[in-house]
């Protein structure tokens, strides 16, 4: 019973050792591209379990180490008799070469069942790279294309994968008259092959001076499938329609397409950087011949119709006549038509809509007119001419639209009275009754003067207020100082209040004591101190402290001396002395005045 | 000689000689001769002389003798001196019924419609005055700020001010608008360029009103109300803003 045990065993762990444990390497090609192209390597291992592979560094060659895909799969096989399970896992990395020249893979080691197994390493030889073959879409073939006597039977290379074109209907062309420009993007029609603008937000369009362009930019138009060098392309389409203005050599622009192109071919992927320019497009610009009296301004194929809203109208009452411009051409250049002289009506306007017509059939301009009947009775509209180019047939064609009876039913206002209708500015709808003749002239002038410019006394006007403030505000300035700062308006008027004292000294009963306060009261104002009880000292003190020179305090000092021995010794002084000092106090004055301002200043 | 000259155009322009054209203008009128009452109130215009009633009577002449064109300018120029003038307003009417397709001005900026809508109706001395007194208004409020503390002076002041910058910017905008024209021949091309080869682009008619954008060497280039732009002669225009051109020979009937 034990040795079925064993034997059991035996069965079950043996197969393990017994599989072939082996790991290989393969490459899907020897001889790689440096353009980015990627090639494929296989690594496959046998064995019972096994682990990941682990990629080494090899020098020139980028190794994605995410596998690009991965599969395992299990096998039973009978050695002498014993089943056996062997497992197989397989890892593709994609890999790029990066430099030309000889390039090596070194071994790649993976672990099975705990052994470190090796692939042998790899040899590649890296080229410049050839002509990537573009992925066909099945049908395509260019051998059984029938693209007229073309003898192409060459592979599509990424130099087909984009074309550009740009196309005109016409390079010879009349002022106005209409050419369509068409920008064609061609893609290979591959699914696999992917082509992406890269410069920018959008495809610019290429410029257009001297052409008036509708729409502004190109739109798009609907894709198709064309056949170009015998392959088969995606084309995109953008299309606009050009009005030259000026006659001579107008060019329209390059247009240029800066992108990427992707082909996912079997030999891996392809990139490329487009950057594709078309050639400019001259066009000969023929001036118009001399224009017919009454031309339009319009340029192109047209058709004109007239319509009233009703045809039932009333005196007085406006209604509206609508003529309508249907045709291709240059919608700022159809100019209204010229109206005939409507008998018994006043015709203004007009007002102006400008409208696509369905299935790109051209554009409709519409003229609206107010139009007044100011009698009763039948009214006509008159067939109206319109004129305009037609380049087809190189020269100017006149179409009328029909002419309109109309009803004019009487008013119940004055019949005699004249209206006149509004303007194009929004008040068309408003009638004004009038008068039946106009005011008559005015015999006396109001003045016949010679018009002059007003800009000197506007000057004087703008800027004498805001001088008259200023004055105004230096001089409140001053006021509030005077108010608000004592020191400042005594000393502003010490000098005037001392030479009033001073003059009354002459006429004074105490002519000393008069000078003394005099003398006093200048010094005490102007270095704002207490008058009251101020003797000679405390004068020369002050005048000391203040830094008046020497001269001019032995002059105060003197003069108030003198005054106070007389008052003190009762030895009035004589009108000499009185006027010597009255001199000498306002001399003194007068110096002490220029320092301190000047200190001041 | 030079002193004889300046002598001769003084007296030629002296207020008793626009009072002689002014009267013998009015009394050709009178007297049915419409095209001699033009040519003599063309000449107070040629002499720069300024008075809404010059510039009626001028539009009276051309309206009699056949010219609506120049007869709306006329009543325009008037009506820009004195908005008020309402045998103008009514005259204007009566001679845009005579025109072709009366095509507007085109309108001003619309800011300034929006913010000076109220100063449509004011001729520009009126609105001169009303500035200079607002003007004036607003530093003696301020003076008056200074001087003492009234109760809400200093809003009434901020008012005061915008109102005279209101009045300012209004008189400005009246001295500088887009200078108008009025189109006096009976049909005009408007071309491409400047010169008689260029093509047509559109036509005016007479009575048209169009902005004048750009003047060279004789060509203007004007612009309607929709949009339309073209060169024209100037000889087809009449400026409705100084500096007037006149027509040397008066109307032709």
């Amino acid at each position: 019973m034990r040795g079925v045990g064993v034997l059991i065993a035996m069965m079950v762990l043996l197969p393990g050792w017994a599989i072939a444990q082996s790991v290989s390497a393969t490459v899907d090609r020897s001889v790689v591209s440096t353009d980015g192209t990627t090639f494929f390597i296989t690594v496959t291992a046998n064995g019972g379990r096994i682990a990941e592979p682990v990629i080494p560094h090899a020098e020139g060659i980028h190794i994605t180490r995410t596998p690009f895909s991965r599969s395992m799969g299990t096998s039973f096989q009978s050695i002498n008799g014993n089943a056996t399970t062997v497992n197989q896992r397989k890892w593709v990395y994609r890999a790029m070469a990066q430099r030309e020249g000889d390039l090596t893979i070194p071994p790649i080691t993976v672990n099975v069942d705990g052994k470190k197994l090796s692939t042998d390493p790899i040899q590649l030889r890296a080229e410049k790279p050839a002509q990537s073959a573009l992925p066909q879409t099945p049908g395509a073939n260019p051998s059984q294309s029938n693209a007229g006597t073309q003898t192409n039977n060459r592979q599509p290379t990424m130099d087909d994968a984009v074309l550009i074109r740009t196309e005109v209907s016409s390079q010879d062309v009349y002022v106005g008259e209409a050419i369509e420009l068409k920008l064609k993007f061609y893609k290979f029609n591959s699914p696999s092959v992917n082509a992406r603008y890269t410069a920018g937000a959008a495809v610019p369009a290429p410029t257009t001076e001297g052409f008036y362009a509708v729409p502004p930019l190109p739109a798009p138009l609907d894709d198709a499938i064309e056949t170009e060098n015998r392959f088969e392309y995606y084309v995109s389409s953008w299309g606009q329609r050009l009005f030259p203005t000026r006659p001579g050599k107008l060019t329209i622009g390059s247009w240029h397409w800066v992108g990427r192109v992707v082909a996912y071919t079997s030999g891996g992927t392809a990139n490329r950087m487009i950057d594709e320019k078309t050639d400019p497009i001259v066009v000969n610009v023929r001036p118009l011949p001399d224009p017919p009296r009454g031309f339009s301004g319009a340029v192109g194929q047209f058709s004109a119709r007239a319509t009233m809203d009703t045809t039932q109208l009333t005196q007085g009452v406006p209604a509206t006549l609508r003529i309508a411009v249907q045709g291709m051409g240059n919608p700022d250049a159809i100019g209204a038509p010229k109206l005939p002289d409507i008998a018994k009506a006043q015709v203004s306007g007009p007002d102006i809509e400008i409208s696509n017509l369905p299935q790109d059939r051209g554009i409709e301009k519409v003229f609206s007119y107010s139009l007044v009947p100011v009698e009763p009775g039948a009214l006509e509209v008159p067939p109206i001419e319109y004129v305009y180019f037609a380049p087809a047939i190189r020269q100017y064609k006149t179409i009328k639209t029909n002419a309109i009876p109309c009803t004019v039913t009487e008013s119940s206002e004055n019949t005699e009275l004249i209206v006149s209708g509004g303007s194009t500015a929004g008040s068309s709808d408003s009638v004004r009754v009038v008068g039946s003749d106009i005011r008559a002239i005015v015999s006396t002038p109001r003045g016949l003067t010679i018009g002059r410019s007003t800009w000197p006394e506007n000057t004087v006007f703008a800027l004498f207020p805001p001088i008259g403030f200023g004055i105004f505000a230096l001089f409140m300035r001053r006021q509030k100082k005077f108010s608000n700062d004592t020191g400042y308006a005594r000393k502003y008027h010490a000098r005037t209040k001392s030479q009033k004292r001073l003059a009354k000294v002459a006429t004074s009963d105490t002519p000393t004591e008069t000078l003394y306060r005099a003398v006093i009261g200048y010094i005490a104002d102007t270095f704002n101190a207490n008058e009251a009880g101020m003797t000679s000292g405390d004068a020369r003190m002050i005048l000391l402290e203040r830094g008046i020179p020497a001269e001019l305090i032995d002059t105060a000092v003197k003069v108030l001396k003198s005054c106070e021995r007389a008052h003190y010794g009762g030895n009035e002084l004589s009108a000499q002395e009185i006027g010597a000092l009255t001199d000498a106090a306002g001399s003194m004055m007068d110096a002490t005045d220029a320092i301190v301002k000047k200190k001041g200043r | 000689m030079t002193g004889i000259v300046l002598a001769l155009m003084i007296a030629a322009t002296t207020p008793d000689a626009f009072s002689n054209s002014f009267e013998r203008g009015v009394a050709a009128y009178q007297a049915e001769d419409y095209t001699a009452a033009a040519e003599f109130f063309e000449q107070l215009v040629a002499s720069r002389v300024e008075d809404p009633v010059v510039f009626f009577n001028l539009g009276n002449a051309y309206y009699r003798a056949g010219r609506p064109g120049h007869a709306i300018a006329n009543y325009e120029r008037t009506l820009r001196m004195d908005p008020g003038f309402f045998a103008a307003q009514d005259n204007l009417e009566m001679a845009k019924a005579k025109a072709r397709r009366n095509l507007a001005p085109p309108l001003g900026p619309g800011w300034q419609q929006a913010l000076l809508f109220w100063a449509e109706n004011l001729s520009f001395p009126a609105l001169r005055l009303m500035a200079i007194f607002f003007w004036c208004l607003f530093w003696l409020c301020l003076a008056l700020c200074v001087w003492r503390t009234v109760p809400y002076l200093r809003g009434i002041t901020g008012v005061v001010l915008v109102v005279a910058l209101l009045c300012g910017l209004a008189a400005w905008t009246r001295a500088h608008r887009e200078p108008i024209a009025v189109v006096v021949e009976e049909l005009v091309a408007a071309r491409y360029g400047p010169d008689e080869g260029e093509t047509v682009r559109f036509e005016l008619f007479e009575g048209d009103h169009v902005a004048i954008d750009l003047r060279q060497d004789g060509w203007a280039r004007v612009s309607t109300v929709d949009g339309e732009r073209g060169w024209t002669p100037e000889s087809g225009l009449a400026y409705v803003d100084p500096p007037y051109n006149t027509t040397s020979s008066g109307p032709s009937e």
